[in-house]
Formats: C-alpha cells, structure tokens, sequence
C-alpha cells in the first residue's frame, strides 16, 4: 500500500488564534526571582514557597533525560512560566471575558455544560477562569476547584497529600511543574461518595512561547468512585510551546478513579507529562488516554498497586501524523499481593508518524500471585511510519501470570479487499480499519468524546490513501 | 592450580598489543590497533549509565586485570590442568590446552587443515594462509570499538577457528571447543565463511573447569554467502566461576539461511550478545535456545534480529528456568530497517520461575521504520502451572518428579529443534546435567512454587 503524506497540521480544527489578552506575565526564562515572584503573586503560604525553590534547584540540577523522545527543541530560557489572563475567577459564563468565552464556543463548552456534565473548569492560559461546580456535588462534599483554590480553600487537605505521590525531585519535568506550577484540578471526593457524573476540566495553551504547567491532584476517600476526565485543544502557533504537566491520584482503599485524557495540542507543543497514582486495597485506578495531539509527547501514566488486591488498568491510544513522535505507554508497579493490571496500547503511525510504547511492569519479590498483562498493538499506514515498542518487564516474585505481547502491522491487505469488494472507497475502508483497531478504546469513552475522537481520526485520515 | 599471574598491562582502559605468535598480517595489525585505540578510548562499560548493562551491575566490579593472560598460541602439546581434561574428556584433552580445539561430531579429532569440502585451521593458521579471505569477514562484523570486549577480544586475540566452506559444499558437522584455564582470561575469535549455496553444522562449546575464577570472551563473526545454509549450534558450559562475555555477529546474505540453536547453562555470570544483520531479500533465520540458571547465577542475553533487506523472515525463542537466586535478562530487538518491506519477524522469550528469589527480566523490543510488515513479540513469566502439577500428581508421580517433567517439557521444543543424532544428544546430556544439579540441591523439592 503506498500512501500520500499530507500536511494535515494546516487541517488542524482548532487553529485559531484570538490574540493575546493577558493581565500579567512573567518574564521569559527560569530563576528563583521567577518562582518567587509567582508564589507571591498567588499569596501562598510559605511551604508552598520552599516547595518551589527547592524544586527549582531539582530541575536546575538534572539533567535532559537521554531516553525517549528527542527534546532538543526546547529552549527553557524561551518560555514564558506565568502567564494570568484575566484578573478574578469568573463564577458565571457572564463574568468570563468575552475574548475567552470566544475561545470555548468554538470549543463547545457551553454545549457540554447544558449537556449537565458534572462541572466544567476551563483553564485558559495558566490560571482557571471560568469553573462552576453543581450544587448537588457541593451537597456531596465534593471539592472540585482549580488547584489554586484548592490550596487557599482546603489547606490542610491539600498539603497533606500535594506532592506524596510525585516527589518535586521525581524527573526533570516534574521538577519543572513543582517549581512553577499553576492551574489544574483538585479533587476531594469523601468516604463512600460516588460522583456518578464525570468531571471534566478543559485545557488551553494560547500564548505564544508559554508554557503551561498545571498541576492535578485526585483524592479518592475509601470506597468512593469518581471520573476525571481532561481534554486538551491548543491553537497552533509557530514556535514550540511546552506543556509539562503532574497528575497525581491517590485511590484510598476500596476507591475507583478513573482518568480520561485526550491531548490533542497543535503539532508545536512539547507535552512532557508526569502522570501517577497510588492505589490502596481493593482499590481501582483506571487511565484512559489518548494522544492525537503536539509535536512531542513524552507520557507514562502509571500506578503503583500498594494494597492487597488493588487492580490497574491502562487502556491508550496514540496517533502520530507528520513529524510527530508519541512516546507514550504505562507504568504499573506490583508492590502488593493479590494485584492484578490490565495495559492495553493501540498506536497508528501515518506519513512520517513515529509511535512508541514505553512501558515497565515490575512485580517485587512480595507481591505473589500476582497477575498481568500487556497488550500492544501498532499499525503502520505508511512507507515512513515508525513504530518502536519497548515493555520492560522486572518480575522479581515467583507466583505470578504475566503476559506480554505486541504487534505491528500494515492495514491488511485481506481485509481492505474485502471492504473494497463490497463498493467501499480504499480511503473510507482504511479509515474503517482503523477505527476498528481503536474501537476497545473508544468504546471506553463517554459519548461526546468518542464521537469527537471518531471526527479527529476521520480528520487526520483524511488524504491517507493515495 | 595454575599459578595466577597478574598482568599489569591489561586494565578498564589499556591492553597489550604484543605481537601474535603465528604472525600478524598487515590487515590483521591495522584492525588491532584501530581495535586498541578504540578500547582506550571507550568507557568501561556502567550499569547506572548504560542501557545494555542496566540490569547487570557485575560489569561494575568486573576487573580484566585480576586475570592472567596466557601467551597467545593455538600450538598443542601444553600441559592442561587436570580439571580441564575432566571437562575435556579424553581424546581432546590428549591434544592439550591449545584453547581451541576442533573435532568431528563424535568427538574424534579432525585434522586441522584443508580438506575437499572444507577448510578448517586454527585462527592464526587461517588467517596467515589466506588473509584476502578472512580480510572480508574479520572485523567487518564486529567491528573494533563495537563494544568494549569486542575491541578487547580483537586485540588480544588468543586463537579461535577459521572455518571456509567452499561454494557448493555439503561439509561434515564441525566441533569447536574453547577453553579457558584457572584464573585466566580467553578471547578466542571464531570466523566462519559459508560460500554460495554451501552448507554446514558447526557445533561451538565454551568451556573452562569449575571452582577457579576465569573469564571467557569469544566474539564470533558468521558471514553467510547468497543462498548458504549454517546451523550453528553454541553451548554454553563454562565453570561455576567464569564469567562469559560473547559476540556472536551474523550476517545473511541473499536467501542464505541461519539456524542458531543454544544451550546457556554454566558461568557464574555471563552476557551475551546474539546479533543477526538479515542483509539479503529471502534471508531467513530460527533461533530457538535455552537457560537453566541455578544458585546465584546471572544470565543477560541480549539479542538483535535487523532487517536491513526486505522479504526476510527471523524468529527467535528463548525459554529460561530460574532456580534459586539466578536471574535472567533479555533484550530482544526486532528492528526493520526503511523499506524493508514485507518482513516477517518474530520474538519470543518465556520464563519459568522456580523459586521465590528467582528473577527473570524480559524486554522484547521493536523499532519498525517500514509498513508493509509482520512484527510480534511476545513474553511471559510464570511459576509452573498448578494443573500440570495436579495432572502429574493424580497419576501418582511424586512432585518432585512432576516438576521436572513440566521442565522438561517446556524444554523439549528447543531440544527438539537440536540437529538430529549426537549433536542432540550432546545438548539433551548437558541439559540432564543441569537438571541432575536442581534435583541433587534439592531446588525442585522445595515446596515453594505454591503461594
């Protein structure tokens, strides 16, 4: 099968750009007076402060990881780390500047709100500005709020778990994200409660150069169920962006979070992102992730199973057009017994696409009867698509079932004869198969989103058969 | 005892290039030297900087100097320890150390030496008679500077075999058997040129005697001409004490075929690179082998099957049991090179745990830069399974019996992959060795498979 590359960042949806409208920046580049100057600017306590400078010196100290994806792009002096657009929290859509509100028309977040999605936290730039939360979830004792509220609202909360589950000195990049943090959810969901709503927050790069660092802190109480779901569109814009986001999700015992994402930034974006979880007893921590998006993805969104009988799960999905590369994949550390995991990665590399599964499955010496499996599936539409597969796989116990298995392949000749033979054009019938390939995934998704990843793929498809 | 001689002359970072006994021709000294430079210049290998040594941290206390070096020779008639003539059994040991010896398949000795369908010499022989031909193998595979012990082994070369098959030939099965004594430190070289259409079992067996330490670290180059056929079947086992560190480089030119079977079984710990350049369209290449690793033994093997050409087929199984403390390492990469199209390759690695302290790491990889292809690996890890016991127990065999049947039986596959006759038998004896050891320590009584 040979295939036509096409340039389908100028098909890019969401490309438009509504002119920079901010109230403060910061200055480009990285130092302590930087850091400083946004704690004070946010009026935070003085832990937070030392947190960040000391962050700061864990990010100057380490090194550009060798592995992976290649970073080479990314000038950290190039950047701007803060950027406010608009002065005061808007409470209702009305408060929302009108340039902003432009912004998420287009986006639809008005339509997801009346279709009574939980609540809709639109962080636009590197600060929150329109977030509503339903009566019924306050009533609940649900706290869903940027992270900034969540830290001036609920301290004591906060700080006990802000940064237990990714240490500031974790990785380079999430050194990055402690020092300079701004945005993102907090989510406190109390003993017993299940959230039957999935909350949602939308994610926004807009100026240029700027790089967007929010940070997501997820608090399951025992037996609690919630579903965060995340979905990024940026604009494109010509020089590289940076998008370096932590997550981290605590599953108390008996807890259900999952976690849905679709990235889907401009082909500029650098999205270098530290995602993880710690699930306690009979907890279950689900990671549903897509990437369409950015120029670059570096994403390993993992879970250690600490308690008896917890169960992870990560299902993925990645699909790299012209010059992108998406190293993504799953972590899931067996720490306790009795745990068992589920990774499912579905990748598409189309023109010079370049796909890679990253994993690691480790099981510690007492973790016995221990059962896993790792499933990765790539398909290949082009001569110049790549696809990489790396598992690691450390069992250090003796009782355990662990399976592994991957394949990469082009779309099969059978099966497009047997569409084609049924009057389907070659590129419908491809972009069947391929729809098909990440059916486990989208199936996985609530309705607006599958239908909205349907339309993506569709788009990117567009102009792949020659 | 051999008396152990410390040579201050190779270190991490230095080696001497003497000159070899048997002479030393002018493309020989040249790839020595560039060998040299690049050993002085490459960092000792790290397993906190390295990704091939990650999970290998022994590399960090390895120290070359805390071996002797014997003078570099394949003459024969050299008192050989009487460990050594255990392992060797007798008529091979009656030829002496040597280092290489080369046999027929039932363990006579075969002249060293040109015969009609063959040409097999001692290293040193081979490459004084016909430097234009092994000019086009040595070196060309693994290259100088490729990897820290392949520039070692390049500069200290103390012998190995040349093997030439000529075009056409259907040449007798040859036996290869490397030796390294107490306290030293070998690096045989074997070069094995297979001429269009011609086709040969070469059996290769590294060894050295228990309880001693000693270091082996053979680098192997097999260049496959258009359409020849080479069975290569490599055994591992080397004394409780010796540390391996192995090449073995192949190249498959157009429709030739490589057949590689293996047995890991001994050392104290070993790593071991099996790199498989599948050059020419209609190349094809099976790799099946296995690894029993007991007490604290360490078994890295790494290995490469790269499509450089298209229409290619390569498979690969590794099957390991880990008793005891032993721990096992793979890496296996399948990589499609661009416009290798319509490539068929294959990996798969399963490993059986039978202790609790056992470990078996497994990391099947693929780096795909073409479409049209079939890529899959798989891998598993798993304690033997409850059914089979239960099975095996219903008929009235005792556990520990059943056990070792359910091993046997994950080993059959590979055993029976082995050439027919005494090439097989050999191999199925080494494997009942090692599993007359399990049994005598008592590693498949334990009851410790269930939770």
């Amino acid at each position: 099968m040979t295939v036509a590359a096409k340039d389908l960042t100028k098909d890019y949806k969401y490309g438009f750009n509504d002119g920079d409208e901010f109230v403060f920046r910061a200055q480009k580049g990285l130092t302590k007076e930087v850091v400083a100057d946004i704690s004070r600017r946010k009026d935070e306590p003085s832990w937070m402060l030392e947190f960040r400078l000391k962050a700061l010196e864990h990010f100057q100290q380490r090194a550009m990881p060798s592995w992976g994806a290649d970073l080479s792009g990314i000038d950290f002096d190039d950047i701007y780390y803060y950027v406010r657009p608009a002065d005061e929290q808007g409470r209702t859509w009305e408060d929302v500047p009108e340039g902003i509100k432009k912004t998420f028309d287009r986006l639809g977040i008005p339509e997801a709100e009346r279709k009574f999605l939980g609540g809709v936290s639109a962080q636009y730039e590197s600060e929150v500005v329109y977030h509503s939360i339903r009566k019924d979830l306050e009533k609940l004792g649900v706290l869903f709020s940027d992270c900034d509220t969540g830290l001036r609202e609920h301290p004591e909360i906060f700080r006990k778990y802000f940064g237990t589950v990714i240490p500031a000195n974790d990785n380079k990049f999430a050194a990055l994200n402690s020092a300079v943090w701004s945005g993102g959810s907090f989510v406190y969901v109390p003993k017993g409660v299940r959230v039957e709503v999935p909350l949602q927050a939308y994610f926004r790069i807009n100026t240029e150069s700027m790089g967007q660092f929010e940070r997501t802190l997820i608090i399951a109480e025992e037996g609690s169920f919630v579903h965060y779901i995340e979905g990024c569109t940026a604009p494109t814009y010509s020089k590289d962006s940076l998008h370096s986001a932590v997550v981290e999700i605590l599953a108390m015992p008996g807890a259900h979070v999952r976690y849905t994402t679709i990235q889907n930034w401009s082909n500029n974006v650098y999205n270098l992102v530290t995602k993880r979880a710690i699930a306690r007893e009979n907890s279950v921590v689900e990671w549903i992730d897509g990437n369409l998006g950015s120029k670059v993805t570096m994403k390993y969104p993992s879970i250690y199973l600490m308690g008896e009988g917890a169960h992870g799960e990560v299902l993925s999905v990645a699909f790299a057009g012209d010059g992108q590369h998406q190293d993504a994949g799953a972590k899931v550390i067996h720490v306790a017994p009795n745990t068992t995991s589920t990774i499912v990665s579905k990748s598409v590399s189309k023109g010079t696409g370049r796909t890679s599964y990253r994993g690691h499955l480790k099981v510690y010496p007492k973790a016995h009867d221990v059962r896993s499996s790792v499933r990765c599936d790539a398909l290949l539409l082009d001569e110049t698509s790549r696809s990489d597969t790396y598992p690691y796989m450390d069992v250090e116990a003796q009782d355990v079932q662990i399976g592994h298995e991957a394949t990469v392949s082009k779309v099969g000749d059978e099966q497009l004869f047997y569409l084609q033979s049924r009057g389907i054009t070659e590129q419908e019938a491809t972009a069947m198969i391929v729809n098909g390939f990440i059916e486990p995934f989208v199936k996985e998704l609530p309705m607006e989103y599958a239908l909205e990843l349907n339309r993506l793929i569709s788009l990117q498809m567009e102009g792949s058969v020659g | 005892m051999t008396q152990l001689v410390r040579t201050t002359q190779l270190t991490r970072d230095d080696a001497p290039l003497g000159e070899l006994a048997g002479g030393d021709p002018r493309f020989l000294r040249a790839l020595r030297e560039a060998a040299l430079s690049a050993y002085r210049e490459a960092p000792w290998p790290s397993s906190s900087r390295d990704e091939d040594w990650r999970r290998t941290p022994q590399i960090d206390r390895l120290d070359p100097a805390s071996y002797a070096l014997p003078p570099a020779t394949d003459a024969p008639g050299v008192q050989i320890s009487d460990q050594l003539a255990r392992v060797l059994d007798g008529p091979m040991a009656a030829l002496g150390r040597g280092r290489t010896l080369v046999t027929d398949q039932s363990g006579n000795l075969a002249p060293f030496g040109p015969s009609e369908d063959r040409d097999c010499l001692p290293l040193m022989e081979g490459l004084a008679r016909g430097p234009e031909v092994w000019e086009q193998v040595m070196g060309k595979l693994a290259q100088p500077g490729l990897r820290k012990f392949v520039s070692l082994n390049t500069i200290l070369l103390q012998g190995g075999a040349a093997v030439h098959i000529p075009r056409g030939a259907e040449a007798a099965p040859i036996r290869v058997i490397h030796s390294v004594d107490q306290g030293s430190a070998s690096f045989p070289r074997t070069l094995v040129l297979v001429e269009e259409g011609a086709s040969v079992t070469l059996v290769e067996e590294w060894v050295s005697p228990d309880d001693d330490h000693a270091l082996m670290a053979p680098v192997v180059e097999v260049l496959l001409r258009p359409g020849a056929h080479l069975t290569h079947v490599v055994e591992q086992s080397c004394g409780n004490q010796t540390v391996v560190q192995s090449t073995i480089r192949v190249r498959a030119e157009r429709d030739a075929r490589y057949d590689l079977r293996f047995l890991l079984l001994g050392g104290s710990w070993q790593k071991t690179y099996f790199d498989i350049d599948m050059e020419g369209p209609g190349s094809e290449a099976k790799s099946n082998g296995l690894c029993i690793g007991r007490r604290h033994q360490h078994f890295d093997v790494q290995t490469l099957q790269d499509h450089i050409a298209g229409n290619a087929v390569s498979d690969l199984l590794y099957r390991v049991a880990v008793a005891e403390r032993a721990r096992s390492v793979f890496a296996g990469l399948i990589r499609v090179e661009e416009g290798a199209q319509k490539t068929n390759a294959y990996v798969q690695n399963r490993n059986l745990l039978l202790s609790r302290e056992a470990k078996a790491d497994s990391n099947p990889t693929l780096e795909i830069l073409a479409n049209d292809v079939r890529c899959t690996h798989g891998s598993t890890a798993g304690r033997i399974d409850d059914n089979q016991l239960f099975y095996c127990k219903s008929r009235g065999i005792p556990r520990e019996e059943a056990r070792r049947l359910v091993i046997e039986g994950f080993f059959a596959d590979v055993i029976d992959s082995f050439p027919e006759g005494t090439v097989r038998e050999a191999a199925d004896s080494l494997v009942q060795g090692a599993m007359e050891e399990l049994t005598r320590s008592g590693a498949l009584a334990a009851d410790s498979s269930s939770a």
